[in-house]
């Protein structure tokens, strides 16, 4: 089990069952487990939603929708049963909040899956983790057969007359299955790819009914949520961005780990005074802030709020949560090349743009990596991004061409002084030597 | 469905609610591009070659999943548009192995057409073009994967259209591929293999030359043949076939067989008979003249005329001496039922006989009943595209036309398909 980390400064919601042992389902009712979903039983569904709403919540997967909001989409007569799906699909790179909460908290996901049923009307939820996460698979199916066990699952839960299911279900390893329909096709036992939108989830989700799915770190939010009360939850968080938020610290930074911090925390604050600053006394070379998918940020742009509304004004993105600290020896051109690699190996092949851009950027790339690069690569290379971004079917087009045009846009100099060095220097690889050695 | 108003290119159009703007545009005149979008089969959106400027969306918009709406603005043709359109093209020539001069599909290539509308001729990429050696998969389709532009319509073609699933696709991202249903590893020979009944649907479905007819497979240019449009004579379905026709030194030869109009009633369909049965127009052992049978066992060729008279003389004198009810009269499985009402009445009016049959037993109430002018005749394939339930005896018919056009709405009615596709 990796070590916690903590700092003074975090707002411990989340984590704060985080290292108790509440896996164990005896720990996490004494440390007031199970307590949200009786309330919100009482109170019933539209109780729910208007404190969600009034608690500001955005959904934590990255795109920052509005949980309250979201779940009010879902009609409340329903010729198809509806479903709520949890979205353990944590792939982005850079991103490991999500993994912790299933390892620590995975009761706080039943939970939280619970209130999202009651709050729509559902009968049954899944739980989806990725495949890399198989291992976790034993910890949520465990709490899963515990909370059956007391009779929190199943028929009749809590004496309210409600009856609720949960499934768990563990990836393929696909890192496009994160995408929420995608995800849909995965559980309904198809090949992993997106459906056509509109119609969207919450009318037509999985097999064919209407479906909430959040983020696995937005449904343990709602316990605790509910629990406290959504104003004062949103009182925890920056404007329209309520409460906090599990930031994984990753790179080369003193102390990294995962840190809980209120929203719109500063992101300068949260390397150096959370993380512990640059590792070895080093110097900051680049900070992708939410994950790989997100646009790089140069050192002197990091002094910006952690909310999805600063990071969107600044250029770039809040995310997933995953700041990837980057000091001066890192190689741009090697971290660009990395990166898209990832996308390419992800891309599920189905339009046109993200199937063949990625694939032509990683080969471009890593032909200048290698030190048979032309100056009209890096043009070419922006180009290929360019016309991705907003052309594909999914967002993992976006996801590729995002980051990929922050590198060549603000350190197109050092692919240019790559290419050149390479060219100085030896031994000097021919694109025909390259090429040939297919 | 009421109709709704909207402005594509400065014009006012309008449409029934629900209409797909591809359609749409399509009925007033202006064509958008577009590889995976096939009329009939469900939405992929994959291509990305059909995006339009809708007013008020943040991105482009593919026009084959977008339904038109009250007010809505469109812009099909902007330099963004064209831009984005090339963009595409340029990544599918990053490995399509512009081998069109031998190309079976050089000519009527959709990639091509759009290549040239756009005018994605420049590459900038240094690397070199992924190969892979083309399969045989039967006799009769071949396919070439270097050129597959994966816009998914033959496997859509083969499930959807024809309800066989005999394609799918394996692997992902760059290395997803089409694949028939008989693995290389699961093959005696370590080949892949399509185990169907080759109708050969896919093959028309493709818009380049990725998957090829066996029998038409490097032996003309499109543009060396006659389109001659056609019936075919297979089976009494009258399917429109188009033949492609070269001429000889000594005569014409039909080289190949497909469904490029798709303005019979069998619509996109053709079945492997109307597809790749015609070699016999060439055989040497083709009958092409009427015989009769001599005093010493012997077939003799006559021409049409004496054949005539010599059938004609002998069924009036059966007719004079022993009476009408002496002849009887079958109908072959290949007459249409215009030639089967003409052939009953040339029966009843010309050889005073009533004694008239047809030799497929099973269809012969709902025949008699049809030849009998009553009302309750037999069903049209249009028909069962709206009848709530079909029974269905002795299948596996010797009319796949008209099987096509049942099994897959068993499997998924137009009318709901509409809406599944949506859904999904």
């Amino acid at each position: 089990m990796p070590t916690l980390v903590s700092h003074p400064d975090e707002v411990k919601v989340l984590s704060r069952r985080f290292g108790q042992g509440a896996a164990d389902i005896d720990k996490y009712i004494e440390l007031d487990g199970y307590k949200a979903v009786q309330k919100a039983i009482a109170e019933g569904p539209e109780w729910i939603i208007n404190t969600m709403k009034a608690s500001g919540l955005r959904g934590r997967g990255g795109a920052g929708f509005p949980t309250g909001l979201k779940w009010s989409f879902v009609p409340k007569q329903s010729e198809k049963p509806k479903y709520v799906l949890v979205n353990g699909d944590e792939s982005e790179p850079g991103t490991c909040k999500d993994h912790v909460i299933f390892l620590h908290d995975p009761h706080a996901i039943i939970e939280g899956t619970m209130i999202a049923g009651l709050a729509i009307g559902s009968k049954m939820g899944f739980i989806y983790l990725r495949g890399e996460y198989r291992y976790l698979l034993k910890i949520v199916e465990k709490a899963v057969a515990d909370a059956y066990a007391r009779g929190f699952l199943g028929k009749n839960i809590f004496g309210s007359g409600i009856d609720f299911d949960i499934i768990t279900q563990s990836g393929a390893g696909a890192y496009e299955v994160g995408e929420e329909s995608a995800l849909m096709e995965s559980l309904e036992g198809k090949r992993g790819v997106p459906r056509i939108k509109p119609p969207f989830p919450a009318v037509v989700g999985l097999y064919g009914g209407p479906t909430v799915i959040n983020n696995a770190e937005t449904i343990a939010s709602a316990p605790h949520i509910l629990l406290m009360g959504g104003e004062e939850y949103a009182k925890i968080g920056s404007e329209r961005n309520g409460g906090t938020r599990l930031f994984g610290i990753s790179g080369h930074v003193e102390r990294p780990g995962v840190y809980e911090l209120p929203m719109g925390y500063n992101l300068k604050k949260a390397i150096y005074d959370v993380a512990g600053g640059i590792k070895d006394g080093k110097k900051l070379k680049a900070v992708v802030p939410g994950g790989s998918s997100c646009p790089v940020l140069l050192p002197e742009e990091i002094d910006v709020g952690l909310d999805f509304d600063q990071m969107g004004k600044a250029g770039t993105m809040l995310g997933s949560g995953g700041i990837v600290v980057l000091d001066e020896t890192v190689s741009i051109v090697e971290f660009a090349l990395r990166t898209i690699s990832f996308y390419q190996h992800e891309s599920c092949g189905w339009c046109i743009p993200c199937r063949e851009g990625t694939d032509w950027i990683k080969k471009t790339l890593s032909r200048v990596y290698n030190g048979g690069g032309t100056k009209k690569d890096v043009a070419n290379v922006q180009y290929l991004a360019e016309n991705m971004m907003g052309r594909t079917f999914c967002p993992l087009g976006d996801a590729a061409a995002m980051p990929t045009l922050g590198f060549v846009k603000k350190f197109r100099k050092e692919f240019e002084d790559y290419i050149d060095g390479q060219k100085a220097g030896t031994p000097i690889i021919t694109v025909e030597q390259l090429v040939g050695a297919h | 469905m009421p109709d709704v108003k909207f402005i594509v290119d400065g014009k006012q159009l309008t449409a029934p609610a629900g209409t797909l703007l591809i359609d749409a545009c399509k009925s007033a005149g202006i064509e958008i591009p577009a590889f995976c979008y096939y009329p009939g089969l469900s939405l992929q959106a994959a291509c990305r070659m059909c995006v339009v400027r809708i007013e008020k969306m943040p991105k482009l918009q593919t026009a084959c999943t977008t339904p038109v709406a009250e007010g809505m603005v469109v812009q099909t043709e902007t330099p963004e548009i064209s831009q984005a359109r090339k963009a595409t093209l340029q990544l599918l020539l990053g490995n399509h192995p512009l081998d069109c001069p031998v190309c079976d599909a050089g000519g009527e290539c959709e990639l091509q057409d759009m290549t040239f509308k756009y005018g994605a001729a420049e590459s900038f990429y240094a690397e070199p073009k992924n190969h892979r050696e083309e399969q045989k998969w039967s006799p009769a389709v071949y396919f070439d994967r270097p050129r597959c532009i994966l816009c998914y319509r033959c496997v859509r073609m083969c499930g959807e259209g024809m309800d066989v699933f005999a394609l799918g696709i394996q692997n992902r991202g760059s290395s997803a591929v089409i694949a028939p249903n008989i693995p290389a590893q699961l093959s005696p020979d370590n080949l892949a293999h399509l185990d169907c009944e080759q109708c050969g649907m896919c093959i028309d479905a493709c818009p380049v030359g990725a998957l090829t007819s066996g029998t038409y497979r490097y032996k003309t240019r499109p543009w060396e043949m006659n389109h001659v449009s056609t019936i075919c004579t297979h089976c009494g379905d009258g399917c429109k076939t188009t033949l492609g026709v070269r001429s000889t030194s000594d005569g014409a030869e039909i080289v190949r067989g497909d469904n490029r109009d798709k303005s019979g009633i069998n619509g996109d369909f053709l079945c492997n008979k109307g597809r790749y049965a015609f070699d016999f127009a060439n055989s040497p052992e083709r009958i092409t003249s009427p015989m009769i049978r001599q005093a010493d066992g012997s077939l003799k060729e006559v021409s049409w005329e004496e054949a005539f008279t010599f059938t004609g003389k002998k069924l009036r004198e059966l007719r004079d001496t022993r009476g009408g009810s002496s002849i009887g009269v079958l109908g072959g499985n290949r007459l249409t039922n215009e030639e089967a009402y003409l052939l009953q009445k040339f029966a009843r009016t010309v050889l005073g006989t009533n004694n008239i049959d047809h030799h497929r037993t099973a269809d012969y109430v709902t025949f008699a009943q049809a030849l009998a002018g009553q009302k309750g005749r037999t069903a049209s394939w249009r028909d069962t595209q709206n009848f709530p339930a079909v029974l269905i005896s002795r299948w596996r018919s010797h009319q796949p036309g008209s099987r096509n056009r049942v099994e897959p709405s068993l499997r998924c009615p137009p009318q709901q398909g509409e809406a599944l596709h949506r859904q999904h």
